[in-house]
């Protein structure tokens, strides 16, 4: 299918800090997917972070500011794809301002050379809705692909996907990582917490407040019939998982990446990649046996 | 962590000679929305995950800000353990951008030197802006031996909060030790960008 090394999208790409330094389990089966998907990505040369919550929590120049540095170094005609919520949110919102506001431009344009604010900006998950859906209206199909029967979602966008009014100035809610589970032979449950926040840094000053939050998340989850939650957010998966574990809560859902879902529906086999699986903190692999897409 | 008390009730009449009114239209300016407009319906503090926890809430400080009690508004732990989620703004029937405001009020708190409503969380963020300016990038690992350090072992469980799930989550290499960096041009740009008065608190 991939004779003439023509790609089906080519597109810069921003990993952001969470996904540079650890992630391997959601990392390891994005490439698969890519290669699987005629996906092309190339990393932005010489990122920088985009300032997290932090950034604009304490100063509102210096988002903007380094997220123009960031356009600085996208490749121009290029979309640039980012796979954390929350960079994409610091993103959109910079390139919004910065198209809104010339004069901001032009200073950074003296410093760091030209911006591309031309460039649309997509998150990860929007991209593989796009890929998967114009495939399904094509008729193609994937080789291999086997359609996770059985398995029940709770989808969890985390608050990544709320958006200042800015840029959503009103309109349906998302739901592009719903029809990307259902397009992949998956069931989703209908549940009370898809957009609620993990809590975030709080996580990290103070557990108790967090452990609050996410017995609310995971419990929610469960009582709608959940057999896992699945998450596009590295640092939400993250949050999640410690705090199910330091807390006392008793229905350990497994938290797994959008990435390693599509993978096994790409046709990767579950028990050849205990190199994704280790990482977890709550082990997965008891739901992937009890619903049969563990094959030994 | 027990719930706060919510301070907006019982509380004494304002006296409106003595308060800033002035003070939501230049927020207004600021953060590009006008809180004039708030109809107090307290939907933002319904859909807020942290309401439990904090002593205003986000309406309340829509209400102080509109009433002009600056220094109320700005001595709040609401405005520090506002996670930025906004899930406030997206819920807000009037469309004000309600995190936009705590991010305004943050650095007023920081300009005016206002004595900090929540000083672990502020040294958090100054954790990773230091761990930004070091790198370009962030490194979860070092930001969070930074704020032990920063915050002195504030609180019984301090030092050694999440101490063996840390240590756990290294070993397995779910987070990496060492910090990945951007190379020294774009370093002193990066510098020069994340800077401001947090640095020297």
């Amino acid at each position: 299918m991939n004779e003439d090394k023509s790609f089906t999208f080519e597109a810069s790409y921003f990993p952001g800090c969470t996904m540079e330094t650890g992630v391997d389990e959601s990392n390891r089966p994005m490439k698969i997917v890519l290669d699987r998907l005629n996906i092309k990505l190339n990393e932005i040369d010489d990122w920088n972070c985009c300032g997290s919550s932090s950034g604009h929590a304490l100063n509102h120049e210096i988002p903007i500011a380094l997220g123009a540095r960031n356009f600085a170094r996208a490749e121009k005609g290029y979309p640039v794809v980012i796979p954390c919520p929350n960079c994409f949110r610091n993103w959109v919102v910079a390139q919004n301002h910065l198209i809104e506001d010339p004069s901001l431009k032009e200073k950074y344009e003296k410093e760091f050379g030209r911006l591309n604010l031309n460039s649309e900006v997509l998150n990860l998950y929007d991209l593989y809705h796009k890929v998967l859906s114009e495939a399904k209206e094509k008729g193609y199909e994937y080789e291999n692909a086997t359609p996770l029967k059985g398995l029940k979602i709770a989808v969890y966008y985390g608050c990544g996907a709320m958006y200042p009014k800015v840029i959503r100035p009103s309109g349906q809610p998302r739901d592009s990582l719903e029809r990307v589970i259902k397009l992949i032979g998956a069931e989703n449950v209908v549940w009370p917490w898809p957009n609620r926040c993990c809590s975030a840094f709080v996580s990290a000053v103070y557990p108790d407040i967090a452990e609050e939050l996410v017995t609310q998340i995971v419990t929610g989850a469960f009582d709608s019939g959940a057999d896992a939650i699945i998450t596009a957010c590295a640092m939400c998966q993250m949050n999640l998982e410690m705090r199910i574990v330091s807390s006392k809560l008793k229905t350990k859902l497994p938290i797994f990446h959008l990435n390693q879902l599509l993978a096994l529906y790409l046709g990767e086999k579950a028990s050849e990649h205990h190199d994704w699986w280790k990482y977890h903190l709550v082990d997965p692999v008891p739901v992937l046996k009890k619903t049969g897409i563990w094959v030994d | 962590m027990y719930p706060e008390t919510k301070k907006l009730s019982n509380r004494e009449p304002v006296n409106m000679n003595e308060t800033d009114l002035a003070f939501a239209s230049k927020i207004g300016e600021i953060a590009g929305t006008d809180l004039n407009t708030c109809l107090t319906c307290m939907s933002c503090s319904g859909g807020c995950p942290m309401y439990t926890y904090m002593d205003y809430g986000p309406h309340g400080i829509m209400r102080l800000a509109v009433l002009g009690l600056k220094n109320e508004a700005l001595a709040s732990n609401t405005i520090w353990r506002c996670v930025g989620c906004h899930a406030c703004a997206a819920v807000c029937p009037m469309a004000i951008n309600i995190a936009g405001v705590m991010d305004y009020l943050r650095e007023e708190c920081l300009d005016d030197d206002v004595h900090a409503g929540d000083r672990p969380l502020l040294d958090f963020h100054r954790a990773f802006l230091w761990s930004l300016r070091r790198h370009g990038r962030s490194n979860k690992v070092e930001l969070m031996g930074h704020h032990k350090l920063l915050t002195l072992g504030i609180g019984p469980k301090a030092w050694f909060q999440d101490a063996i799930l840390g240590t756990k989550m290294i070993l397995m290499g779910k987070l990496h030790l060492m910090p990945s960096r951007i190379m020294s041009k774009g370093l002193s740009q990066v510098r020069e960008i994340v800077t401001g008065k947090w640095l020297d608190l």
